[in-house]
Formats: structure tokens, C-alpha cells, sequence
């Protein structure tokens, strides 16, 4: 009952789903979104904003086309690459470091460190080392997402209830069996924030690993309408990124609930 | 069930705890338990009586002196099964899996674990999670999963400290109940006067600063009706609370010491 309180106040509950209503007023909102867009392509000059029907128009051209699956699955590929890697690395480290505790206080000096620098700093050095491409996209999605998914597991595993050890031990399990039962669960609710951070940051890195390195997926076709002033498609690539956003973040929230059924206060 | 041994003996000699701070928690303690007794450790709080339950677990090893628990140093989960104040179940467990997980080496565990349930009267909630379950009902069910394990010695750290009156004393009885069904025996500390005389063989008092042994009263009525109206039992009554009364007003980390007027 206390742990379920603790970790429920540091982190948020997980999404309930989203009932009729908010189905309902989400359509409305996105409904004004697109008449204050429609609004503003009429009075804010043409050639600025696109119409939401010239919009559509590209969007449809650049799918027959082909251009737009291609970019996504180019931008798809270094995402998740990035942060699938940044996850099998990052959970075992971030663990580990809470764990060996010389291990954790000798090594989260440093990962502080080098998640507080932008990475773009390092986009040159990798540019260098890996060349302009999949290999250096990737890595750069990489070196984003790692960070936060070790500092959250990192900060779940010290975080371990001392109380549900202890009890553990009294029952003669072994260490690997309080890992995996007692630690772990307990360090869940950081995790799953760790990954979400990832996440986002992993998106952001594709977009601009795209328009650092060879430019291609959909920060490439960004710079290419941004820079030829092409504001419809322009719009359709801004659009796509902000789907695969909501994409990302619901799958991930939709697994946090299920890891999270044992909050519910409703049994099964 | 297979052989029912009445539970084991336990043995303190001369045992010394003291945590890294430099608190002597406890200070040559010497204690016998016969197999089958129901010992109650009787203190206030600060005066070891969780320390020496973990000693005799084996979740700590004492500074000096020996502990024989059935004739050998204790080990976790060995012979010994615990029951927390704070109940302590997994969250994230269903009521079911947090007994199996206690018992991973038996090999019809979750029909055992299911007996367990049952016994406590939770058999409906097997596949609840402890969120959705009361406060009487967790307790239920963390005595159900030391149970689980059979062991013949059950230690039980202020178990029924945190429910309300009439939880606690339908948890008494229950437990008075389950131990003649499945004797074992029992090391139950309280800092209830009343808990300890309705359930023990024999009370040991503790005095704190340094935790030592400070007077050992064999209770002759344990379990025998209602003994709360019985001479014998008012009179042990004032007795131990007067002796409690003088050490909580003489420790000085007390927030009642020098409180007293007589
Ligand atoms: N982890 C700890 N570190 C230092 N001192 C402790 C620790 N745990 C308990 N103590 C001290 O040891 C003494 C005995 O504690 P405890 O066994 O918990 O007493 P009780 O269960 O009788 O209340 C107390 O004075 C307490 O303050
Ligand atoms: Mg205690």
C-alpha cells in the first residue's frame, strides 16, 4: 500500500485510455486547429502557409509518388535502430550501475555530464569516425535516447524498497531471484519514464542526424521544401513528424498501462 | 500434512548487536524457546525487539555471542519464516504469486499456496492484486505466506500493530486457531501489554538502551477463553505496565522521560 502511494505520487498514472468525451472534444480542438490554420493561409499570404487543402494535395502527390513512404521508412529504420539500442544498452547499465554501487558512484558523474552536453556537439567527431550514413544516424539517435533510459533505471534500481528486500531475504531467495522479482518491478514506473525520454529525444536526434549527416528520410525532404520554399510539402513532412510523435508516445503509454495493471485497485 | 514437528528450539547466548552508527541495539541477550512455545517479546519501541527478530532469521549475524536455531546458526528461509508490521507484499503480485513466490522450491506450490489462501479466507481474492485489498486482509494474507512455507518457527514483528481494534483481535484468534491446526513455534513481539498476555506462553520483557532481557513471566492461561476478567490477569496487567511505565519515563531518548511525577 505505501510503495503503490510512493511511486504513484512521483509518477504520473498511467493513461486510463481516452473515454468518448475526450475522443469528442480532441476532434474539436483539432477541428479549430484547422480552421485557425485555413484562417491563417488566407491572411497570412499564400506563399507563407499553404491552404490545409493544398496541404492535402501534396500529401497525396508525395504518397503516389512513393517519396514520403521511402523518407519514413529511412527516418523509421534510424529511430528505432537508435533507440532499440539505446535501450538494450541502457536498462542493463543503468541496472548495473545501481547495483555494483562503486560501479554507479564512479560512473553517474560522467553520464551526467554527457547528458547535459548537446549532443550536436558531437556530430562532427561522428561524422569523422562513422561517415554520413545509416551507421552515424543511428549512433546519434543512439548517444540521445541512452542517457535518460540509464539515469531512470539507474535512479529505479537505488530507488529498490529496502522493506520488500528484506523481506525477500527472509524467505531465502537469492539475489538473482530478488532482482528479478523485487528490484526490477519496483524500478518499472522510472523505467518506462526513462524510455519515453528516450523516445523523444530519439525522435528529435533522427530529424537532425538527417540534416547534419546525408540528408535523406524526412529531416532530409525538410531541408530540400524548407530550403526551395515548397511550403505545401513542407507542411505534409512537419504533419508526418508529429504523427510518428503521437505514434511513439501512446505506444509507450499504452505499454506502461499494461506493466502497471497492479495499481488498478480493482483486482485482475 | 507430512511430519508435523511441533516446530524447533531456538537458542540465544549472549547476544550483542550493534548497527554501524555505534548504537548498541543489543546487549547480551540470552533467550531459550522450546519447540512449540509461543514466546511474546515485550518492549518499547527502541529496545531491539526488531533487531533480535532479525537475528534470529539470519538476515544479520549478532557482533558476538551464538544463535542455534533447531541446533544450527540461522538461515534465511531455512527454518524460519517472518510476518512484518508493514506486511510487506509484492505490488505488483497477485495475492497468489506473492505466496508462491515465498515457496519457489516446492513443487506443487500453487496448490499449496491455494490452501494458504483458503485457511486465511481469501480464496477469492487469489487473483486480486494487495492494492485492492484491506487492511486485515493483507495482514491475512502476509500470515498466509509465512505459513505457506511450514516453518517451525514463525517470527512475527509487531503483526497486527497497524489494524484497527477489531481487526486485530479477529487476527488473534485467527492465529490462535491456524497454530493448533499447524504447531510451530512462535517468537511474537508486541508492544501491546494486552496482545502479549492473551497470547503468550511466557513473556519476555525488554529494556531499552542497550536491548537487554529485563524480566521473563511465564503466563499461565494463554489461549484458554477470555482471560481478560481473571485476577491473574489484571494482575500481570498492572505489573507489566507499571514496569513499562518506569522504562519509557527513565530513557532519556524517550519523549516522555522525566515525565513522571512518582
Ligand atoms: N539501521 C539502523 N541504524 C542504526 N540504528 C538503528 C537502526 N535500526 C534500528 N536502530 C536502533 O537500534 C535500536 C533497536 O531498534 P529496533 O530493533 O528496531 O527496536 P524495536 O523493534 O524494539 O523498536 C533503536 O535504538 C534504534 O534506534
Ligand atoms: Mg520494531
Amino acid at each position: 500500500m505505501q510503495q503503490v502511494a510512493r511511486t504513484g505520487a512521483r509518477v504520473a498514472r498511467p493513461g486510463r485510455g481516452a473515454g468518448p468525451v475526450i475522443v469528442l472534444a480532441r476532434l474539436g480542438f483539432l477541428t479549430l486547429l484547422i480552421l485557425l490554420w485555413w484562417l491563417a493561409s488566407r491572411h497570412g499570404g499564400r506563399n507563407i502557409i499553404p491552404t490545409p487543402a493544398a496541404t492535402a494535395e501534396a500529401a497525396l502527390r508525395l504518397w503516389s509518388e512513393g517519396r514520403l513512404q521511402t523518407a519514413l521508412g529511412d527516418s523509421l529504420r534510424v529511430f528505432v535502430g537508435g533507440f532499440v539500442a539505446a535501450a538494450l544498452v541502457g536498462i542493463p547499465l543503468g541496472a548495473l550501475m545501481g547495483t555494483v554501487r562503486i560501479l554507479g558512484r564512479t560512473l553517474d558523474v560522467f553520464v551526467y555530464a554527457l547528458a547535459a552536453t548537446p549532443r550536436v556537439a558531437f556530430i562532427p567527431l561522428i561524422i569523422l569516425l562513422l561517415g554520413l550514413g545509416v551507421e552515424a544516424k543511428t549512433f546519434i539517435v543512439f548517444l540521445g535516447a541512452v542517457m535518460p533510459i540509464i539515469l531512470n533505471t539507474y535512479a529505479g534500481v537505488l530507488d529498490a524498497d529496502e522493506e520488500l528486500v528484506e523481506m525477500a531475504r527472509s524467505t531465502g531467495a537469492s539475489s538473482w531471484r530478488i532482482y528479478g522479482h523485487v528490484i526490477l518491478p519496483g524500478a518499472l514506473p522510472f523505467l518506462v519514464v526513462g524510455l519515453r525520454l528516450g523516445a523523444t529525444i530519439g525522435l528529435i536526434n533522427t530529424v537532425v542526424a538527417e540534416l547534419y549527416t546525408a540528408v535523406r528520410g524526412l529531416g532530409g525532404l525538410l531541408a530540400i521544401y524548407g530550403n526551395t520554399f515548397r511550403m505545401a510539402e513542407y507542411f505534409v513532412i512537419v504533419l508526418t513528424l508529429a504523427l510518428v510523435g503521437v505514434a511513439v508516445t501512446e505506444a509507450l503509454r499504452l505499454l506502461e498501462a499494461r506493466l502497471a495493471r497492479w495499481r488498478a485497485p480493482a483486482g485482475n | 500434512m507430512k511430519d508435523m514437528r511441533a516446530g524447533a528450539h531456538l537458542d540465544l547466548r549472549e547476544v550483542s548487536f550493534r548497527f554501524g552508527g555505534g548504537v548498541t541495539a543489543l546487549e547480551r541477550v540470552s533467550l531459550h524457546v522450546s519447540e512449540g512455545e509461543f514466546v511474546v517479546l515485550l518492549g518499547p519501541s527502541g529496545c531491539g525487539k526488531t533487531t533480535l527478530l532479525r537475528l534470529m532469521a539470519g538476515l544479520v549475524t549478532p557482533e558476538s555471542g551464538r544463535i542455534m536455531v533447531a541446533g544450527r546458526p540461522p538461515r534465511p528461509g531455512r527454518d524460519a519464516a517472518m510476518v512484518f508490521q508493514s506486511f510487506r507484499l509484492l505490488p505488483w503480485k497477485t495475492a497468489l504469486q506473492n505466496i508462491t513466490f515465498a515457496i519457489p522450491h516446492v513443487p506443487d506450490r500453487e496448490a499449496r499456496a491455494r490452501r494458504y489462501l483458503e485457511l486465511v479466507g481469501l480464496s477469492r481474492f487469489a487473483q486480486s492484486y494487495p492494492a485492492a485489498l484491506s487492511g486485515g486482509m493483507k495482514q491475512r494474507l502476509a500470515l498466509a505466506r509465512a505459513l505457506a512455507a511450514e516453518p517451525s518457527i514463525l517470527l512475527m514483528d509487531e503483526p497486527f500493530a497497524s489494524l484497527d481494534a477489531q481487526a486485530r483481535e479477529l487476527m488473534q484468534q485467527e492465529l490462535v486457531r491456524l497454530l493448533q491446526d499447524r504447531p510451530a513455534t512462535v517468537v511474537f513481539v508486541t508492544h501491546s501489554v494486552d496482545e502479549a498476555l492473551l497470547l503468550a506462553d511466557r513473556i519476555v520483557l525488554l529494556s531499552p538502551r542497550p536491548g537487554r532481557v529485563a524480566e521473563e513471566i511465564p503466563v499461565s492461561f494463554a489461549r484458554h477463553g477470555d482471560p481478560r476478567g481473571h485476577p491473574e490477569f489484571l494482575r500481570l496487567r498492572q505489573h507489566l505496565w507499571a514496569r513499562l511505565r518506569k522504562m519509557v519515563l527513565t530513557d532519556p531518548q524517550s519523549d516522555f522521560f522525566g515525565r513522571g511525577r512518582g
